[in-house]
C-alpha cells in the first residue's frame, strides 16, 4: 500500500571508535504500480466544452483536465488511459501513444483538433520519452520488475555512476592519482557486467533450445487452442542477481575525495558542500540514478567533535522503506527507500588481544584498551563508570589518532621554520633582503599558500636607516614544507641564497652582499642554528670603474651568486684579489642573523600504538587522504613483514610508479 | 591529534624610544590547528620604567592547542603601542617569531619594527604630536614578494619566556631535530 514519505529529519550521532568502520544498508524499490490516485493534467483554460456548451461543435474535444486511471481488462492485464474530466468518454489525445496498452475502443472516440504540426511535435516528444523509459527499463530490468535494490555502503566508499564508469573506464581520461585509482576500481564493475552478460546469453541459449523442442512436440500433437496462436513470446528469464544495484550503477556516491577535485561552482557539487568542506566536515552524498539523479541521503562527519550528521535520519529497519521519492515525468514514478546503520563492531579474538597486549604493553599505557565484555549485573557503579570511561578514552584516542596528516608511504615530510632576525654593518642603509630557496632534487614542495606564485622566494621589508651603523630589524619568518624520499641522500642539500639590497632616497638600488646557507634535509641541524647564526655576507670587489658606478649610478650588477656559491662548494678553489680574473674575488660586507628550526615526520601506520585490525584494501593506504575508506585500517604487522602476494606486489609497483611520476613532474612514464 | 601546551609570559619590552608602552599579542597558526583551552590573543597593561629603557609586562600566556598537521606551525605576533599623556596611542613595533619547535624552556627575543614616516610632516608629527603611522591593512604584516616596498624602521625588542610541552607528536612520527 502506498503511503507518504516519512518526515525527514537530521540525525546526529556521536561516533565511537573509527568512522571508517561505519556501514549502512540501503534498500530501494520501485513502487509506481501502487499508485492509486488518478493523475490530473491541466492543459490551460481553453475553448468550449462540448457537453456543457451546446453551441460548440461536436468535434471539439478540447478539454483542460484529464484523469489518469488504471484499469484491468477481462484477461486480467493492467492497462491505463486518460479520460477527459468533463467528458469521460473522450480520451486525452496526446496520451494514446504514450499509453502503450491503451484500448483501441478508447482511441476510436478520439477527435483530432490539434494541427498536424503540433501532433508531430507531440509524437516526437512521446517517442523520446518512450525511448527514455525503455532505456531506463533496459538498464534496470530488475528494478523495473519490482526487485529491491540492496546495497551496503561503507564510509567514504566510492560507488560509480554510469557516467563515471564510462569516464574512468578510459585510462586516457584519468590524470590524477585519484582518477587512476578509480580506473582500477572500475575494472571490477566492468568484469561484473561482463559476467552477467555471459549469464544472460547462456540463459537465452537455453531458452532457444527449449522453444525449439516445444515447437517440435507441438507439431506432433493435435491442434492447439486458438489462444496459443496469439500468445506473446515469453520474455527471457533473467538470471537472478541479488547485487544488481552494483552492476547497474543504480546507487552512486560522491565522496570527500571527489568533492576536493570539483570546483566550488561545479553543478555536480551540492550547494552547501564547499562551505561545509571549508568548515572541516567530511562529506558523503548517496544518489540513485533513476530517471534523473536523486539524492537519497547526505552524510557529514565533524572530525573535531566526532559527530555524524545524517539526513534523512536512519530508519529502524531498511526493510521499512519509509522514505519515498517522487519523479514526475510523463507519469509519476514513485520509489521507496530506507537505510539503516549496520556498522559491525569488530570483536577481536582474545588470543590476538593478548599477544598484541604483550608486545605493546609499554606503549599502551596511556591508550589502554579494554576489550572485556560488559561488567556483569553484580558490578558496582564504580566499575561500570570505569568501564565506560576507559572505553570512551580509548575510542576518542583512536579517533584523534586517525586524523593527523601523514606523509605518503616511504616519504618524509620536512618542515623548516626559517627566520631572518636582523642585518648590520653594510655600506649603505635602507636595506632589505631577498632570499631564494633551492630545494634538492626529487623533493616535493607543499606550499603553505597555494595561491603564492613564487613559494620559493621572498623578500623582507625595507628597513629605513638600518643596515649600516644601525641595526636593521626584519623579524621575518616563513615556513617551508618539503616531502622527500626516505632514502634521500644526505649529501643532497637544501640551499638558501640571500641577497642584501639597499635603496637610497633617489631609488638607486645597490647590492650590499650575498650570503648562502645550506643544510641536509634529513640529518640533524648543526647546534646553534636554531637559536640564530650570523651569516657573513660578501660581494664582488670589482674594478675601480665598478666602484665609481656603484657610488654615482648605483644599480645591481649581474652577478651569478648562485653559480658562485655552487662552484665554491664544488671546486673549493682559492681566489685572491691580485688575480687577473676578478669576478670571483669577493669582499666581506655586513652580517645577517638567521635561524632555522626543523621538524621531520616519517610515515607511520595509523594507530601505531593501538591494537590493530585487519585491512582488506591495500590500495587506499597509499594516499594521506583520510577520505579513503581503508586508509585508517590498522595492520598488526609492519607492511614489510607481511607475506607479499602478487596483488600486493602489483599495487606496490603502481604506487611506486605514481610516486616517481609525481617526483619527476611528468605526466606518464613509458 | 597532537597537542601543544604553551605556558609562559610576555616578559618585557626593551630598547624602545617611547617610555609608556603596552603590547598586544596573538598566536597565529594554520587551519589544522585548534585551540583547546586558553586565549590565543591578549593585551598587556601600560608599563614604563623610571631608570631603565624597558617596560615590564609579565603577561601570563597559557594556551593549549591541538593540531592535525605540521603545516601552519604557530607564530607569535606582537604589536607594541606607545601611549602619551593625552591617552593617545600609536603602534611603535610589530614583530613575529615562530614558536620553538622543541619542547622545553625557551627565551625569545622578538625584534620589532614600525612603519617609517613617508613624509617630513609625518616624522614631525610622530616626534612631537604623538602618533606614528600604522598599517591600514594588517595582512601587510605577513608575506609577499613585494614586501620590500614596505618601509620600516627598527624598533625595540620584546622578550618572551615560554615553556613548551608537546604531546603525541611521536605517535605520528614527528621528530624534532
Amino acid at each position: 500500500m502506498y503511503r507518504s514519505s516519512a518526515p525527514k529529519r537530521t540525525g546526529i550521532y556521536r561516533v565511537k571508535g573509527n568512522i571508517n568502520d561505519f556501514q549502512l544498508e540501503l534498500k530501494l524499490r520501485h513502487v509506481s504500480e501502487w499508485l492509486p490516485v488518478p493523475k490530473f493534467e491541466y492543459t490551460g483554460a481553453k475553448v468550449n466544452y462540448g457537453d456543457h456548451y451546446p453551441e460548440s461543435t461536436s468535434t471539439s474535444g478540447w478539454s483542460d483536465c484529464f484523469i489518469y486511471v488504471p484499469y484491468e481488462d477481462q484477461y486480467g492485464n493492467n492497462y491505463y488511459t486518460y479520460y477527459n474530466y468533463y467528458n469521460p468518454g473522450s480520451d486525452y489525445p496526446g496520451s494514446s501513444s504514450r499509453a502503450t496498452s491503451c484500448s483501441s475502443s478508447a482511441r476510436s472516440g478520439r477527435s483530432s483538433f490539434y494541427s498536424s504540426n503540433q501532433s508531430e511535435l507531440i509524437d516526437q516528444q512521446q517517442k523520446q520519452q518512450l525511448t527514455g523509459e525503455t532505456g531506463f527499463h533496459a538498464l534496470n530490468p530488475e528494478l523495473c520488475n519490482g526487485a529491491t535494490a540492496n546495497v551496503c555502503i561503507s564510509w567514504q566508499q566510492k560507488c560509480f555512476s554510469r557516467e563515471e564508469l564510462q569516464r574512468y573506464g578510459e585510462l586516457n581520461n584519468c590524470q590524477t592519482s585519484l582518477q587512476r585509482r578509480y580506473h582500477r576500481w572500475t575494472r571490477d564493475i566492468v568484469e561484473l557486467q561482463q559476467r552477467y552478460q555471459l549469464r544472460v546469453q547462456h540463459a537465452e541459449q537455453k531458452q532457444r533450445v527449449r522453444r525449439r523442442r516445444q515447437n517440435k512436440t507441438s507439431k506432433t500433437k493435435s491442434k492447439s487452442s486458438p489462444l496459443s496462436e496469439f500468445s506473446v513470446e515469453a520474455p527471457t528469464a533473467l538470471p537472478e542477481d541479488p547485487d544488481f544495484a552494483t552492476r547497474t550503477c543504480l546507487i552512486h556516491t560522491l565522496i570527500n575525495a571527489d568533492l576536493r577535485e570539483l570546483d566550488a561552482g561545479d553543478p555536480q557539487l551540492p550547494a552547501e558542500a564547499h562551505e561545509l568542506q571549508q568548515q572541516g566536515f567530511q562529506l558523503m552524498y548517496i544518489y540513485a540514478q533513476l530517471q534523473q539523479d536523486m539524492l537519497l541521503l547526505c552524510l557529514r562527519y565533524d572530525p573535531a567533535c566526532g559527530l555524524l550528521y545524517v539526513y534523512p535520519d536512519f530508519s529502524l529497519s531498511a526493510e521499512d522503506l519509509e522514505y519515498v521519492l517522487q519523479i514526475d515525468n510523463d507519469c509519476r514514478q514513485l520509489y521507496a527507500y530506507g537505510f539503516e546503520n549496520v556498522t559491525v563492531v569488530n570483536v577481536l579474538e582474545q588470543d590476538h588481544v593478548e599477544s598484541a597486549a604483550q608486545s605493546q604493553r609499554d606503549a599502551e599505557l596511556e591508550l589502554e584498551l579494554d576489550w572485556d565484555s560488559l561488567p556483569g549485573s553484580e558490578a558496582s557503579a564504580e566499575q561500570l563508570v570505569n568501564y565506560y570511561q576507559q572505553q570512551r578514552s580509548s575510542e576518542s584516542a583512536q579517533r584523534r589518532l586517525l586524523q593527523f596528516q601523514l606523509p605518503p608511504k616511504r616519504m618524509r615530510r620536512v618542515v623548516l621554520l626559517l627566520q631572518l632576525h636582523e642585518a648590520q654593518h653594510f655600506e649603505y642603509p635602507n636595506v632589505h633582503v631577498r632570499y631564494y630557496v633551492n630545494p634538492p632534487s626529487h623533493t616535493i614542495l607543499e606550499p603553505a599558500n597555494k595561491h603564492d606564485p613564487f613559494p620559493l622566494r621572498g623578500a623582507t621589508a625595507t628597513c629605513v636607516a638600518g643596515g649600516a651603523e644601525r641595526l636593521a630589524h626584519f623579524s621575518h619568518c616563513w615556513q617551508l614544507t618539503l616531502l622527500c624520499e626516505e632514502s634521500h641522500q644526505p649529501h643532497q642539500l637544501l640551499h638558501i641564497y640571500f641577497e642584501v639590497i639597499s635603496v637610497d632616497s633617489w631609488q638607486r638600488e645597490r647590492c650590499e652582499g650575498y650570503a648562502h646557507f645550506s643544510c641536509s634535509l634529513l640529518a640533524p641541524l648543526p647546534s646553534g642554528v636554531s637559536s640564530g647564526m650570523r651569516l657573513q655576507c660578501i660581494r664582488p670587489v670589482g674594478s675601480w670603474l665598478d666602484a665609481l658606478n656603484r657610488y654615482f649610478i648605483g644599480g645591481r650588477a649581474l652577478f651569478d651568486f648562485v653559480g658562485y656559491f655552487k662552484s665554491r662548494s664544488r671546486e673549493n678553489m682559492l681566489h685572491n684579489r691580485m688575480e687577473l680574473g676578478r669576478q670571483h674575488v669577493m669582499r666581506s660586507t655586513g652580517t645577517l642573523l638567521f635561524s632555522v628550526q626543523k621538524l621531520q615526520q616519517r610515515h607511520q601506520q595509523f594507530g601505531y600504538y593501538l591494537l590493530q585490525e585487519h585491512s582488506n584494501d591495500d590500495d587506499d593506504n597509499y594516499n594521506d587522504d583520510a577520505a579513503a575508506p581503508g586508509c585508517c585500517q590498522l595492520d598488526p604487522k609492519p607492511k614489510s613483514s607481511v607475506s607479499a602476494t602478487l596483488q600486493e606486489v602489483m599495487s606496490a609497483y603502481v604506487e611506486a610508479r605514481e610516486r616517481i611520476e609525481a617526483l619527476l613532474g611528468t605526466a606518464t612514464l613509458p | 591529534m597532537a597537542e601543544v601546551h604553551v605556558i609562559g609570559q610576555l616578559l618585557k619590552a626593551v630598547d624602545f624610544d617611547e617610555p609608556h608602552l603596552y603590547c598586544k599579542w596573538s598566536l597565529q597558526s594554520g587551519n589544522a590547528w585548534r585551540l583547546v583551552q586558553g586565549e590565543v590573543q591578549g593585551q598587556t597593561h601600560v608599563s614604563s620604567h623610571r631608570l631603565q629603557n624597558s617596560s615590564d609586562f609579565a603577561q601570563p600566556i597559557d594556551i593549549h592547542l591541538s593540531t592535525a598537521a605540521l603545516q601552519g606551525w604557530p607564530r607569535l605576533l606582537v604589536e607594541v603601542y606607545a601611549v602619551n599623556v593625552l591617552q593617545q596611542c600609536w603602534p611603535v613595533g610589530y614583530g613575529f617569531a615562530h614558536l620553538p619547535a622543541r619542547p622545553g624552556a625557551h627565551r625569545l627575543e622578538i625584534n620589532t619594527w614600525r612603519i617609517a614616516p613617508s613624509t617630513w610632516w609625518q616624522s614631525i608629527k610622530e616626534k612631537f604630536g604623538g602618533g606614528g603611522a600604522a598599517l591600514h591593512k594588517t595582512d601587510l604584516l605577513y608575506s609577499g614578494v613585494e614586501r620590500y616596498k614596505l618601509q620600516t624602521r627598527s624598533s625595540g625588542k620584546i622578550i618572551v619566556e615560554l615553556n613548551l610541552i608537546f604531546r603525541k607528536f611521536e605517535e605520528y612520527g614527528v621528530e624534532f631535530k
